[in-house]
């Protein structure tokens, strides 16, 4: 009987390590798929005929952040010289700022996560859930910013007020990664509170 | 990885032109719509570009004789219809007489600058506009252009690999 009981409790500890680094494992992975989010279209302007007119891309934004030159031509920076930035200059640098402030939490949460996968502890889980709820509000307030742009100069000055035109963003996408990314935390966290309980 | 290494920081570097800028095929729209919108930067940096020759009459018939090409309206944004992207041209010298200027041809005066930007400034002309048959409309707009202070000119004979239309 005692034989048996060990042996259940054995199974279900493996089942729970088992979970536990499956959970692990699983943020790292989302965290990875995030940096190709970040080729998605950030801020685009799309016109119902011809589809996407011009774009800038996450990278692109990353990429401005290392040198700060918004009226570069270089294809790295996308289409940001012209028309974003001509014409809707402060909603691109606050953008710029919410996509840089967003890397380095990619960077950091990544950092984190690996960190976690060598050895899992409920504090470490802790602080990356206080970071991936930031993470979440900033990827949504980035993509607020960048459907907001629909107000600048962009719409009616460049595209001629053509009402087949919008301002659109897949900013959304990321956010709801790291939306998966925080419930996933989550779920690893009580894991591993119902582990250290049962110990 | 250890070339993307360092592709990342040389194409960080390469920001637009740097002291000279040498207008090519594939930079063409890129950067001269560039340059439309932030004509500050390019100031005093040599420009070298291939172009073909273009009259534009304002509403007093006074002539502009220009250096473009032809591209969509909006600089890139597909939403208007064609317009011309290019310079006023300021040359002491014989500049070719614009060919074929309006039709849909390759066939046009063709002809190699180089020089610098005259002033920030664009010069504003006011020309009739046309109605979707081609034909002159009672409405009048107003289309802006830098001035080019040539330095250099010489007429390409061979075009074959040069396009009158140039996009993104």
């Amino acid at each position: 009987m005692t034989n048996n009981y060990q042996k259940e409790k054995t199974v279900k500890e493996m089942t729970n390590e088992e979970k536990i680094n499956l959970y692990r494992g699983m943020i790292l992975v989302l965290l990875g798929l995030m940096l190709i989010f970040f080729f998605f279209g950030w801020c685009y302007v799309y016109n119902k005929d011809y589809g996407v007119e011009v774009n800038c891309n996450g990278w692109n934004f990353i990429c401005m952040s290392f040198c700060w030159n918004f009226k570069s031509t270089n294809k790295v920076f996308g289409d940001m010289a012209v028309p974003f930035y001509y014409y809707a200059k402060y909603y691109v640098i606050v953008l710029e700022v919410m996509t840089t402030i967003i890397f380095y939490l990619t960077l950091v949460l990544i950092a984190l996560a690996a960190f976690n996968l060598k050895k899992a502890n409920r504090r470490i889980t802790t602080i990356f859930m206080v970071l991936s709820i930031v993470y979440s509000v900033v990827l949504l307030a980035a993509f607020v910013t960048a459907l907001t742009m629909n107000g600048s100069k962009i719409l009616p000055k460049y595209c001629s007020n053509n009402p087949k035109c919008s301002v659109d963003s897949l900013i959304i996408f990321p956010f709801l990664l790291s939306l998966v990314i925080m419930i996933v935390n989550i779920v690893l966290r009580n894991k591993l509170a119902s582990k250290e309980a049962e110990q | 990885m250890k070339k993307s290494l360092f592709l990342i920081p040389s194409l960080l570097l390469l920001v637009g032109c740097q002291n000279d800028c040498k207008i090519t095929e594939s930079t063409f729209f890129l950067v001269m719509t560039n340059i439309q919108y932030y004509p500050e930067e390019y100031i005093n940096k040599e420009i070298t570009l291939d172009c073909f020759t273009y009259n534009v009459k304002d509403v007093n018939n006074k002539e502009y004789l220009c250096g473009v090409r032809k591209c969509t309206a909006g600089f890139g944004c597909k939403c208007g219809k064609d317009t011309v992207i290019g310079f006023i041209l300021n040359y002491d010298g014989d500049i070719p007489e614009p060919k074929n200027q309006y039709e849909d041809t390759n066939e046009k005066a063709w002809i190699h600058l180089v020089g610098k930007l005259a002033s920030e400034e664009k010069t504003k002309i006011e020309i009739n506009s046309y109605d979707a048959e081609g034909n002159i409309a009672d409405t009048t707009e107003i289309v802006e252009f830098l001035s080019f202070n040539v330095s250099s000119l010489e007429t390409i004979t061979d075009y074959s690999g040069l396009a009158y239309f140039v996009s993104k």
